[in-house]
């Protein structure tokens, strides 16, 4: 089957930073609003009437600039190459920027922006690491606290009929979602792991009407398989840990002759959730939504059992046979995730291999071998 | 008793008290000391915990700079962490924290306190010992210690505490009695007072302190009294010494003993596991004398006494603005620049050094300090040293920098 125009589209969008669906929204005078993980609202954006996107370093080519802000020896490679974008003109398009207080490093990038000379204005969330519900309480409170500074900031309101309506749009995308990644249960799912995150990076970087509409007509290409069509030829493995917004990964794992059939990373697996609760209390119910329902971020305590649960299901679910562990070097948080799934997953009896990485790798070569050392030993030593 | 004396011997009494910080205590631990309660930090509240006479162990504490002892002993341990699999670039600290979970060499506790607090490492050992596989059924308490500094902020992390102190009488059955409760908390206010008084101390030239002394006062107050609750009137009156040896130091107005003061400067970080390899080497060969770091800074953020919420409040609001390492990770690079430019003002540094690369946070905001310096005139360099492991950067590698930058601002002429 050839390819379907509308994945080439979506492929593309993941692949660069600016993109066709952005520039017509800014020629059409609308504003865009970065932001730089899953604790930010995508929904209160839309509902101001800007559109939300997720920033990423995508293309960058060395971090020169943003290493005199953010020590290489000290900081993830992730959050230096997203730096080095804004601040080398990459997020020009963007008016304004929402940076949770995700992690140490995440933290400083307001300040360290306002230093390097951006006038880009920068809201700052502050988040609880905690995922109960008295920590879901302060959320809600630091959640409206956004609004006020969003609607102060660029002199507008966000009245509750747009932010109900932004909710419901934006759990389309998630049903959609989820929709699409049911494809990969398939023997032989009819795209590749490297489609997959690409589908979801791009969904977190173009206006969500626009996605919905592409999205669904990307599904309808796959019509119900038949009996969940024939059994996998390839090991079947799943992707944890951090980033997944590019598809370095997938390709490896295709190259040695495996399937990326699940990807359970931060631009994967974990954005896409199940849905929020349509109502009065958009505060509460998104605070609910990523601290109680799906606390699956790496920075939260409190959310072993549910991570786990959630890591579990998709093994079964994806009928994954092995498990890869990224994580970013500097990233305290995914590493002990790491060490963390690893012990689960021993128990659980999954096999899985665990690797550090950078963010935009000078060789992969090591890795691509140990991935395929891990497919050797799933399928005893005989790779197709 | 000349005032070295003085000095020395209550070095040598906290340097006792501290030992019982130490790993080797863990076999005792098991044997005798029911309940057992491990947090992550212990410094949350520990006026609860010393009040109820309950010991709480620290898992960092036990971990890491709990080891005292020789280098090559410390170092010989990260490398086993490495073995094990432990692969991070966490701080040290948190590495041998984690291994101690890890490979089962701590025994099963009867409670656990977590948090997210002070940094990502903090975070993320909490989340080890949360889902380490033979603790699971061990009761838990998690503290979600917010990055703001709005009053509604300490009024949330207050009801947290407040629950954590039930929670600490429910699963150790030891009652905090709110009379003692009341005197502790008068003692720990009483306490800050004397350590305030002690910096003080430091804005005089020469600089008249031992400066070990004056790094255990925070180790004492907060780290050795929760793990040794009887020892609290003692750490009061080892204070009290320690602030009249500083005034007779003072008084003397000679400085430290056979040391020429040149150049007087601001550690801007934690001090190093090797310190002993470094300090002792700038005094002597450069007359650079250290007067101030993240642990000798005391902020007058008292306990409230005046109300039940008043007091869980200001508890809260002391943790997140007066611990060392708290008030520097977790809160704007501004808070972050204008301490610095305070301790400079205020104790004369002629230059600021900084850099342990675990710090993620402080590493993230040393240009902005880098620039506020330069604004400043005030020398600055951000070394890249490991606290705990001195094969990262050597502390002859460290004094050549000092040195190099002490020389090229002309300090050392
Ligand atoms: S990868 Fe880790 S350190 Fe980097 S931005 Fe994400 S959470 Fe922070
Ligand atoms: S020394 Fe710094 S990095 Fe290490 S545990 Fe303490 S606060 Fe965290």
């Amino acid at each position: 089957m050839d390819r379907p125009q509308i994945l080439e589209q979506l492929v593309a969008v993941a692949k660069t930073v600016d993109n066709e669906f952005i520039s017509q929204w800014k020629k059409n005078g609308g504003k865009v609003i970065g932001y730089t993980c899953l604790f930010v609202p995508e929904e209160l954006i839309i509902a101001a009437g800007m559109l939300p996107f997720r920033i990423r370093g995508t293309g960058n080519s060395d971090t020169a600039n943003a290493d005199i802000y953010f020590s290489p020896e000290s900081t993830c490679s992730f959050i230096r190459n997203c730096f080095e974008s804004v601040i080398s003109g990459k997020y020009d398009f963007l008016d304004g920027l929402v940076i949770p207080r995700t992690c140490d490093v995440a933290s400083i990038f307001a300040e360290n922006l306002r230093s390097s000379g951006s006038k880009l204005p920068v809201i700052q969330l502050m988040l609880p690491h905690v995922a109960d519900e008295s920590a879901a309480d302060y959320y809600k409170k630091q959640l409206l606290k956004l609004k006020t500074k969003l609607e102060a900031e660029y002199s507008i309101e966000i009245p509750a009929e747009r932010l109900s309506s932004a909710i419901s749009l934006c759990n389309e995308t998630r049903r959609l979602q989820q929709q699409f990644c049911e494809l990969f249960k398939r023997g032989e799912p009819p795209l590749s792991g490297a489609d997959w995150s690409a589908v979801m990076t791009a969904g977190q970087s173009m206006p969500k009407e626009k996605y919905n509409s592409l999205l669904r007509q990307l599904l309808t290409c796959y019509p119900p398989a038949v009996s969940g069509g024939a059994a996998s030829q390839s090991k079947r493995l799943m992707l944890v840990g951090a980033c997944g917004d590019d598809s370095l990964v997938a390709e490896t794992v295709e190259k040695v002759g495996g399937l990326l059939a699940y990807d359970f990373t931060c631009f994967g697996g974990i954005s896409i959730g199940g849905q929020i609760v349509e109502g009065s209390d958009w505060a509460k119910a998104f605070a609910r939504f990523r601290l109680i329902d799906y606390p699956y971020c790496a920075i939260l305590i409190g959310a072993e059992e549910k991570r786990k649960a959630a890591i579990t299901l998709a093994v079964k679910d994806y009928a994954i046979d092995g498990i890869i562990g990224q994580w970013l070097d500097c990233c305290d948080a995914t590493a002990a995730g790491m060490l963390i799934l690893q012990e689960e997953m021993k128990e659980a009896g999954v096999p899985c291999m665990l690797f550090k990485r950078e963010y935009m790798p000078d060789s992969f070569g090591q890795i691509t071998t140990r991935i395929q050392a891990l497919c050797e030993t799933l399928t005893g030593g005989d790779m197709k | 008793m000349t005032v070295k004396e003085q000095f020395d011997g209550l070095k040598a009494e906290a340097a006792k008290a501290m030992y019982q910080l130490t790993l080797a205590e863990v076999p005792e631990l098991v044997a005798v000391r029911r309940p057992l309660v491990f947090s992550v930090d212990s410094q949350l509240f520990p006026e609860i915990s010393i009040a109820a006479n309950l010991t709480v162990d620290n898992l960092i504490l036990l971990g890491g700079i709990g080891i005292m002892g020789p280098q090559s002993q410390i170092n010989a341990k990260i490398d086993k962490v490495t073995d094990f699999g432990i692969e991070s670039r966490a701080c040290n600290a948190i590495r041998l924290a984690q291994y101690n979970i890890l490979s089962g060499i701590l025994p099963v506790p009867d409670a656990l306190v977590l948090v997210n607090s002070a940094c990502d490492g903090m975070n993320a050992l909490s989340r080890i010992a949360e889902s380490y596989k033979p603790w699971s059924k061990v009761p838990r308490f998690i503290v979600n210690v917010p990055y703001g500094t709005d009053d509604e902020d300490f009024v949330y992390l207050g009801e947290q505490l407040k629950k954590l102190n039930a929670f600490l009488e429910t699963v150790t059955g030891k009652k905090t009695d709110s009379q003692r409760l009341h005197e502790i908390s008068v003692e720990s206010n009483k306490q800050l007072q004397l350590m305030l008084e002690l910096q003080e101390l430091k804005r005089a030239r020469p600089f008249p302190l031992d400066f070990t002394v004056l790094n255990m006062t925070w180790a004492l107050k907060s780290w050795v009294a929760s793990t040794k609750p009887s020892l609290y009137p003692w750490i009061t009156d080892w204070l009290e010494r320690a602030l009249l040896a500083g005034e007779n130091a003072y008084r003397a107005g000679k400085g430290l003993e056979g040391i020429s003061e040149k150049i007087r400067f601001l550690w801007y970080d934690a001090t190093p596991a090797w310190s002993s390899e470094l300090f002792p080497r700038l005094t002597q060969e450069l007359g650079a004398v250290c007067v101030s770091n993240y642990y000798t800074n005391f902020y007058d953020i008292p306990l409230d006494l005046s109300s039940v919420d008043s007091f869980y409040t200001s508890a809260a609001k002391k943790y997140v603005l007066a611990t060392p390492m708290i008030r520097q990770s977790l809160h704007s690079a501004d808070l972050y620049c204008e301490d610095l430019l305070k301790s400079v003002r205020d104790y004369k540094c002629d230059a600021v050094l900084l850099g342990h690369v675990g710090h993620r946070t402080q590493n993230a905001m040393s240009q902005l300090a880098r620039e506020m310096c330069q604004r400043n005139n005030i020398p600055f360099e951000c070394i890249g040293q490991e606290n705990f492991d001195d094969r990262y950067m050597s502390p002859d590698a460290v004094f050549d920098k000092f040195k190099t930058l002490f020389e090229v601002t002309g300090l050392t002429k």
